[in-house]
């Protein structure tokens, strides 16, 4: 008998009794429990205008600003809504008034001033002119979006295939786009690499010693030299870090994804990733869009586990394998490859550590993986599954041919 | 039943560890003797499989050391290695059950009777970071005969045993010799001449005797300090 499962409860076991473990997970789920909370819990608001000001703590300001970005919901970004948001902001001041208000009036009025705030900004950003909204028509809208789009392609070097693939896409995207308030997807999108650099923390900690404690603990020689030892114990401790790896994937996404929700609200689930990322290309809605990152960021944990499990058997030593992993990871968040090095700096976007930022939604450039195009999302999935193969393969010929001497 | 060593050697650069040591071992215990650095765990871990040998071949009943088949007969107490702090004395077992091929059902019944052979039923739930040094051993011992072995590779077995529990386990290898091979160093030669049916004597990896011993050979000890010299006492 191979045992296999028996030795995956085991190996499962070593891990997760490892008191340093539940320190860890513990730590980090608090943190991202607290993440989505963070915005509101350390912000206090204070709104003035004329002679009027309220104090608003983080939760009151975020009910607040929820009701006036909801007062658009629902409505296409038309030359319709776009007219009506001019004629508002060019009557804006009637709002600010001298008349001191109780606090209800003025929290009412300021509702009301502020209606078409967040088209405002939308049509802000993609113009870059905060006064564009005064002769704005939704054509030039919808065009200037388009020429954004194009900028970036030429930035980012694209080819023509690669543009034409594109404009593919962007032409099966319904426009008018249909505003709606989405902040808590929003959110849940920016916290992704956050939330993979937790993971990548965790499974360093948690997994650097699965192999190297054997040899550190002298175990290895009581283990190679069983039956199931040299085989089936390399792939069931394997399966037992990628199973850690994934479970506390899992939970931190699953926490910080509720926390979020709890605080900011679901609504905006079926709005177009283009209202909350203007410059996006993909066909999705927000939902759509984090269950994209929610399945790279667990792909992208599975195989952090795999190098780390590698990294602890080839080095043998915990505290080594745990530098390389955060000292990398560190290294990415600090290090940018310019575009014009197109093939470096796309290998280099493919690392799980840099896959997972918000800004890879606006990432064009195309992976050829034989003849089939792909973006970096949906290429490093594969790439992974074949490097794990790989990094497996010569992991367990580093671990069956270990010789235990010299002690 | 027979493990055989043919010229086995192992060079470290410019040390030779184990020097063309050949043996033929049918069922019976070995006591193998010899100072430090005589070579005894080199030539052990060779014969485990763990330490892959410079030149030479090891074999039971033809079934060559680096296959699966021979590890599943196999029974190995290192001389110094670890456990798992945060397993109980019974979780340990089971483990180590595991990976030496057995069923479930099996594994618990072999595992509730080694407990009690190496009297350790009553901490049996308790973490082995709780264990004493011999309590420890014990459970060593206890991993060993998990698999019913056939060959026993017993590294310094009685280090850390007191004299009572020493003497059980004189007994216990006397028992499992009459029917499998059982190959253990010790420093404490009085083990040796109480259990021994032959004694193999190491010096700078060389095997310098090979034989059964008896009273009219004179006494052991003398004997291998004789061998050793200085060697011998710090051993």
């Amino acid at each position: 008998m191979h045992n296999f499962g028996t030795l995956y409860v085991y190996e499962l076991k070593k891990i997760c009794k490892r008191k340093i473990v539940w320190i860890t997970m513990g730590i980090l789920i608090a943190i991202a429990a607290f993440m989505g909370a963070a915005e509101p819990l350390n912000h206090a608001y204070s709104i003035t205008t004329g002679q009027n000001r309220v104090e608003m703590n983080g939760f009151e300001y975020l009910a607040f600003d929820k009701e006036i970005a909801q007062m658009q919901d629902g409505r296409k970004i038309d030359d319709v809504l776009l007219t009506e948001v001019k004629e508002h902001y060019q009557k804006i001041d009637a709002y600010q008034t001298d008349t001191v208000m109780d606090e209800d009036t003025f929290v009412e009025n300021e509702k009301q001033r502020n209606r078409y705030r967040r088209i405002y900004r939308y049509v802000s950003y993609i113009m870059g002119n905060n006064d564009a909204v005064y002769r704005i028509d939704a054509d030039t809208l919808y065009q200037t979006r388009m020429e954004n789009l194009q900028e970036s392609w030429t930035e980012q070097l694209l080819t023509e295939e690669e543009k034409s693939y594109w404009l593919e896409i962007e032409a099966a995207i319904e426009k008018p786009f249909i505003y709606g308030y989405a902040d808590g997807w929003e959110t849940i999108l920016e916290e992704f690499l956050s939330l993979n650099v937790m993971l990548v923390l965790a499974i360093a900690i948690c997994l650097s010693a699965v192999f190297s404690d054997e040899h550190l603990r002298k175990t290895d020689a009581l283990i190679l030299s069983s039956k199931n030892g040299k085989k089936s114990l390399f792939f069931s401790k394997m399966a037992a870090g990628v199973t850690f790896g994934l479970g506390s994937g899992v939970a931190l996404l699953l926490t910080t994804i509720l926390s979020t929700l709890w605080v900011y609200g679901t609504e905006g689930a079926d709005i177009a990733v283009q209202i909350c990322l203007p410059i996006c290309a993909w066909n999705l809605t927000m939902k759509q869009a984090v269950l994209l990152m929610s399945a790279v960021y667990v792909i992208a944990g599975i195989f952090c586990s795999i190098i780390t499990m590698f990294l602890s058997e080839a080095m043998k030593n915990g505290i080594a394998v745990m530098g390389i992993m955060v000292g990398s990871m560190m290294a990415t968040m600090f290090v940018d490859i310019p575009y014009y090095f197109r093939e470096i700096s796309q290998i280099y976007e493919l690392l799980p550590t840099v896959l997972l930022r918000v800004w890879q939604l606006w990432d064009y450039r195309l992976v050829n993986l034989f003849g089939v195009k792909l973006t970096n999302m949906q290429a490093a999935p594969g790439i992974y599954a074949a490097v794990s193969i790989l990094l497996m393969a010569l992991g367990s010929r580093i671990y069956k041919n270990y010789q235990v001497g010299g002690r | 039943m027979e493990l055989i060593l043919d010229r086995l050697s192992k060079q470290y650069k410019n040390k030779i560890a184990v020097d063309r040591v050949s043996l033929r071992l049918k069922p019976g215990v070995y006591g193998l003797l010899g100072a430090n650095g005589a070579g005894k765990t080199t030539l052990m871990r060779m014969i485990c499989g763990i330490l892959k040998p410079t030149s030479g071949t090891v074999s039971l009943d033809g079934r060559d050391v680096t296959a699966e088949e021979y590890r599943a007969a196999l029974g190995y107490l290192p001389q110094d290695f670890g456990y798992y702090p945060e397993f109980t004395g019974w979780d340990f077992l089971l483990y180590m059950a595991a990976l030496k091929g057995q069923n479930k059902a099996c594994a618990k019944r072999k595992t509730k009777e080694l407990l009690k052979l190496v009297a350790l039923e009553d901490v049996a739930k308790k973490k082995i970071k709780t264990y004493s040094g011999g309590m420890k051993q014990r459970l060593g011992v206890a991993q060993v005969l998990l698999n019913e072995p056939q060959l026993l590779v017993l590294d310094e077995p009685t280090a850390g045993l007191d004299p009572k529990e020493r003497v059980r386990f004189r007994n216990l290898i006397a028992e499992l010799g009459k029917e499998n091979i059982v190959l253990l160093s010790t420093h404490i030669v009085s083990d040796i001449e109480h259990i021994a049916d032959e004694v193999l004597l190491m010096k700078d990896g060389q095997l310098i005797y090979q034989g059964a011993w008896d009273e009219q050979k004179g006494d052991l000890e003398e004997f291998y300090l004789e061998q050793f010299g200085e060697e011998g006492y710090n051993a």
